[in-house]
């Protein structure tokens, strides 16, 4: 007993001695690990020729803390442990796909890199969990016209294990000329991401109907392709250079249990995407200046009960600037 | 160390190919040019760079440096501005 109480006490002395980086991040929505591509947060306002207005709002601002723990040996995996808090909100007032969904997120996500991967290619896991509190706006009865929603209260749990694949490049690095008027087209890249866990998920309040708890398991895979490479300025079009990133992605989520009013359900959704991000050519601009367009195209369809999404089929568009 | 870190964040197999399995031989090279992924690749280099650091006498390099750092050459600065020299 003792010796376990000594190990405990080895074990957060280490963690407390190794510094800590904190920092705060805007996006539109939260990830389980970062993407080199992530959707800004977004404020619309769209006002129709019937005299009807839409505003839309995704922003998921987080505070992270992370602390890598000093490794023991040269071949000892590494890890780093975050810690992070964020405040979220996600809204559209649309007659057809209303939403409103408000709280704050903790989570918790350790990161690991192992060294027996070989030449497989660059790989990482990651394990944590995240627990969601707030209001949500949920749809009730999609047969009625206009669709019935109410204003609950949600708390959701989550436990995951992801990863990060990128297969291995035959050949050997080449090093680009500094001439970026003479640069050949990058490589394709290409990387996996995938994800599993389990979730609970709770309704309560609001007009009573549709309250209760979902227990159940998920599972997801993304796919992206990259075919002239990541990096924009290789690929140039006048004094903007792009890379453009196929997305597919597929998920599910089945519930194992459920109580209260609420139906044991299956929810599926994949997702196929686009995105262009520009890059201004600095060496040749001149005066274009840093500004920075984007532009994303996405065909989704299916639902996700954690997302807040009924099923439907969705094709967005997204224009962003950023500098 | 760092050799090690930059194969793990690279697809390429660079222990392996005799163009390439030296530090001095990498310092030209851009993270672009390995094909690191931004955001997971650097995430894999720096994470494997702060964990085993103290073991060589360094200091872990914090964010605000790392994520600046976009090539060998300013990886190597900024990991041995870490380290402290006792006269």
């Amino acid at each position: 007993m003792i010796r376990l109480l000594m190990l405990f006490a080895a074990a957060v002395l280490t963690m407390l001695s190794a510094p800590a980086f904190s920092q705060v991040t805007l996006a539109a929505d939260s990830e389980p690990t970062d993407k080199p591509w992530t959707k800004p947060a977004t404020l619309s306002y769209t006002r129709g020729g019937d005299g009807k207005s839409t505003t839309t709002a995704d922003a998921y601002l987080k505070y992270t803390v992370k602390r890598t723990t000093d490794a023991s040996s040269p071949t000892a995996a590494a890890t780093n442990d975050a810690w992070s808090i964020a405040g979220y909100v996600h809204r559209n007032n649309a007659d057809d796909a209303k939403k409103d969904d408000r709280g704050v997120a903790l989570g918790y996500a350790r990161l690991l890199v192992l060294d027996s991967f070989g030449s497989a290619g660059p790989m990482s896991m990651e394990w944590g969990g995240k627990i969601t509190f707030g209001k949500s706006l949920v749809l009730l009865d999609d047969k009625a016209s206009p669709e019935e929603y109410n204003d609950k209260t949600k708390e959701r749990e989550k436990l995951y294990v992801s990863g990060f694949f990128q297969p291995a490049l035959s050949g050997t690095p080449t090093r680009k000329s500094d001439d970026p008027k003479h640069r050949s087209p990058a490589t394709m890249d290409m990387y996996f991401t995938w994800n599993a866990g389990l979730y609970s998920d709770h309704t309560a309040g609001g007009a009573g109907k549709g309250n209760g708890r979902n227990n159940g398991a998920m599972a997801g895979l993304e796919w992206n392709i990259m075919p002239f490479g990541m990096v924009a300025a290789n690929n140039a079009i006048g004094d903007y250079g792009v890379a453009p990133v196929f997305t597919l992605a597929a998920q599910i989520e089945k519930d194992i249990s459920a109580s209260g009013q609420r139906k044991k359900d299956t929810y599926k959704l994949y997702t196929a995407m686009l995105t262009l991000e520009f890059d201004t050519i600095v060496d040749t601009a001149g005066s274009i200046g840093r500004l920075k367009p984007s532009l994303n195209f996405s065909r989704s369809i299916g639902a996700d009960l954690l997302g807040g999404r009924p099923y439907e089929g969705k094709t967005e568009i997204s224009f962003g600037l950023s500098f | 160390m760092l050799f090690i870190a930059i194969d793990k964040g690279s697809p390429y197999d660079l222990r392996s190919k005799p163009t390439t399995n030296s530090l001095e031989k990498l310092e030209s090279f851009t993270f672009e040019d390995l094909h690191i992924v931004t955001g997971f690749g650097t995430k894999i280099v720096w994470l494997w760079i702060n964990a085993h650091i103290k073991l060589y006498g360094g200091e872990q390099v914090a964010d605000a440096v790392s994520s600046k750092v976009k090539d060998v050459d300013g990886l190597i600065k900024a990991v041995y501005d870490t380290v402290k020299v006792t006269p």
